[in-house]
């Protein structure tokens, strides 16, 4: 599964390279010189790096074909499944969350939560938590940057 | 000597030494907050510029410039969280440092090379203001386009799986720099129509994202705190001695940093990433054992260190001698300057040299005053590195997306951030570099304006200048380095 994932990388790099190169060339000259350049060296250096575990010239560059090993293994256990999904459901609440009621409230919002949900330490201790990034995010920006404190679809 | 004893007189003014103290505990905190250092901090204190005297109001805003660095520090040590976008590179090998819980000593040993950095910083800036005007007539968009290309030459130099992973790394970054309006032509590139990509994704988003984000979402997944308890072998006072003690062995890096930092920061738009760059890359190469960079080996916290607060000292000789700021953030002293009734220029050499050498002499002492209270607190802020992750990343991820909205104040900043968190996390996974990445990130701006400017001033044939030559072998050199050394290992075995 490692392998697959590594091709997998590889190739979403060699797309991202070889689409950037395309829509280069729709810009003016000025503009699309160097990410025209830039474009087709990481097509180039993707491709080395797909061949290079099948050619032996290139493995050198290429490295060593990906291994199940501590770091590159995708999924340990079921444990890390769950984890990977509520940390990544943690920054879409975040971001939920701000685009809800603003920078100056969801902040503060989202610690309170992550603390008592997630690290499950006692209420007071979250609210606390809470309180302390309220008083961070107020003062940032709205005392010193005078920006209003409730923003948001909701604000 | 008489502009000198008029500097060290305004010096002995208590309103001016409280003022130097309340500023660098200013920028320790701003430095601290990522995304609120550098010009932040400079915007914020400007209005005070107008209350105080001229010696007052330099030594606040100079004490804030001056120990903001090291704040940045402690959280791209401690966190994975630069303060700044320029302090990436303290990352490398100053958060390894820390997981393996030696994150005192990184810190010991970054809070002695600023402060000695800073010193050799303001003497290269006295030392240079005189011999300044000869050697900046010889630096051009071509020999700046070729420092540039160095810069991404290091990029090499970072690590990453393999080669052919280290560049991918370095070029995804670059053409993720691309994104935004094209400052040479106008025209907005790779932003699908969306408004709040035209200012380009943010060094601030792109930084927190991949590093303190990246790594929050590793270590969660795993369930693994930054550090583990009991693994700060020595205890974290004497954690900090060593570090102290690291970089008083290590003095010619110490050395070389500060004047790298120093002569890159003289240079125009060069930009603090790049200095710290070289700074590591010079240091990687004279190493003995240069893979254990990236991994915590202390001088690869050293060296950046050293070059870190060296190149603000340097980046004030172009601003004093020709009144053309050395950085973004000398662009912002000229107005501190003029409110405060002082023409940068010529007459900074001549008329107001006692304010030169002020300005000198209150970098040196701020790195130095900066680093020790910095220091202090950076040891009960390093505890916050044994705290469990599930308290540790949700508020790391709350303070990257608090840094990240500074900038802007778009969601667009959140969006990035949160997708290059991810994008870090799954990078680093792969055996990517995410230093790479960040390195084209900001290189990539200025090999294209310097290319364009070349090109249009001088035609192809300015890469066959002298100066732009000789930088153009270092970069290749750079790049052979490694395998040259490693055939001549391998001949050396075999013999």
């Amino acid at each position: 599964m490692a392998r697959a994932a590594e091709a997998a990388t590889t190739l979403a790099l060699l797309a991202i390279g070889a689409g950037a190169a395309a829509i280069a060339t729709t810009y003016p000259p000025q503009a699309r010189l160097i990410p025209l350049i830039i474009g087709l060296a990481a097509v180039a250096v993707a491709l080395i790096q797909l061949l290079g575990q099948a050619i032996p010239v290139l493995r050198p560059l290429a490295g060593r074909p990906a291994e199940a090993d501590g770091e590159r293994t995708l999924i340990r256990d079921r444990r890390h499944v769950v984890r990977s999904l509520v940390i990544v459901g943690a920054l879409a609440g975040l971001f939920a969350l701000v685009a809800a009621v603003g920078i100056v409230i969801g902040t503060p919002l989202f610690v309170f939560l992550t603390f008592a949900l997630l690290a499950r330490v006692h209420l007071a201790l979250a609210a606390a938590a809470g309180a302390a990034a309220l008083g961070i995010t107020y003062g940032v920006f709205v005392a010193l940057m005078e920006l209003p404190w409730a923003g948001g679809l909701l604000g | 000597m008489t502009a000198f004893a008029s500097a060290l007189a305004h010096l002995a003014d208590p309103n001016v030494l409280l003022m130097m103290a309340i500023g660098v505990l200013v920028g320790l905190v701003m430095g601290v907050v990522p995304g609120l250092g550098g010009l932040a901090t400079l915007a914020l204190l400007l209005p005070f510029a107008y209350g105080l005297d001229a010696f007052s109001a330099l030594g606040l805003i100079l004490g804030a410039y001056s120990a903001l660095y090291f704040g940045g520090s402690i959280t791209a040590i401690l966190f994975n969280t630069p303060g700044t976008g320029e302090q990436v590179v303290t990352t490398f090998d100053g958060y390894p440092m820390t997981r393996r819980g030696e994150g005192a000593r990184a810190l010991g040993a970054s809070a002695t090379a600023s402060a000695l950095g800073g010193l050799i910083g303001a003497l290269v800036l006295i030392a240079a203001i005189p011999v300044f005007k000869q050697i900046i007539v010889l630096i051009r968009p071509p020999e700046m386009f070729a420092l540039s290309l160095l810069g991404v030459a290091a990029i090499g130099i970072v690590g990453a799986g393999s080669v052919t992973k280290g560049l991918l790394s370095g070029l995804l970054g670059l053409l993720l720099s691309f994104i935004g309006y094209d400052p040479i032509s106008g025209v907005p590139r790779f932003t699908g129509g969306l408004l709040g990509l035209y200012d380009g994704l943010g060094i601030t988003a792109m930084t927190l994202g991949l590093f303190a984000i990246g790594e929050m979402i590793y270590l969660f997944t795993r369930g693994q705190s930054i550090a583990e308890r009991g693994g700060e072998a020595i205890g974290i006072g004497r954690g900090v001695v060593a570090g102290i003690a690291d970089a008083l062995r290590n003095l010619r890096t110490v050395f070389e940093g500060g004047v790298i930092g120093a002569t890159t920061g003289m240079l125009p738009g060069m930009g603090g990433t790049v200095a710290m760059v070289f700074s590591y890359a010079r240091a990687k190469q004279r190493s003995a054992t240069p893979d254990s960079f990236g991994r915590g080996n202390v001088v690869g916290v050293i060296a950046p260190e050293a070059a870190n607060n060296a190149k603000e000292g340097g980046s004030f000789v172009p601003t004093v001698a020709f009144g053309i700021p050395g950085s973004s953030g000398m662009a912002i002293f000229i107005g501190i300057f003029l409110i405060l009734g002082i023409q940068p220029g010529p007459r900074m050499l001549t008329a107001q040299l006692d304010v030169t050498y002020f300005v000198a002499v209150v970098i040196a002492l701020t790195s130095v005053v900066g680093s020790i209270i910095g220091l202090c607190l950076a040891t009960y802020i390093a505890r916050a590195a044994y705290l469990r992750v599930e308290i540790l990343a949700p508020a790391l991820i709350a303070v990257s997306f608090v840094g990240s909205y500074l900038d802007t104040q778009l969601l667009t900043a959140l969006a990035v951030a949160a997708l290059a968190g991810i994008a870090g996390y799954w990078l680093r996974v792969m055996a990517y570099s995410c230093a790479g990445v960040i390195l084209g990130f900001i290189l990539g701006p200025l090999v294209e304006r310097y290319l364009f400017l070349s090109l249009q001033a001088y035609g192809g044939a300015f890469v066959l200048r002298p100066i732009v030559l000789a930088i153009f072998a270092i970069s290749l050199l750079m790049v052979l380095a490694p395998y040259l050394r490693r055939r001549r290992t391998r001949r050396l075995q075999v013999e």
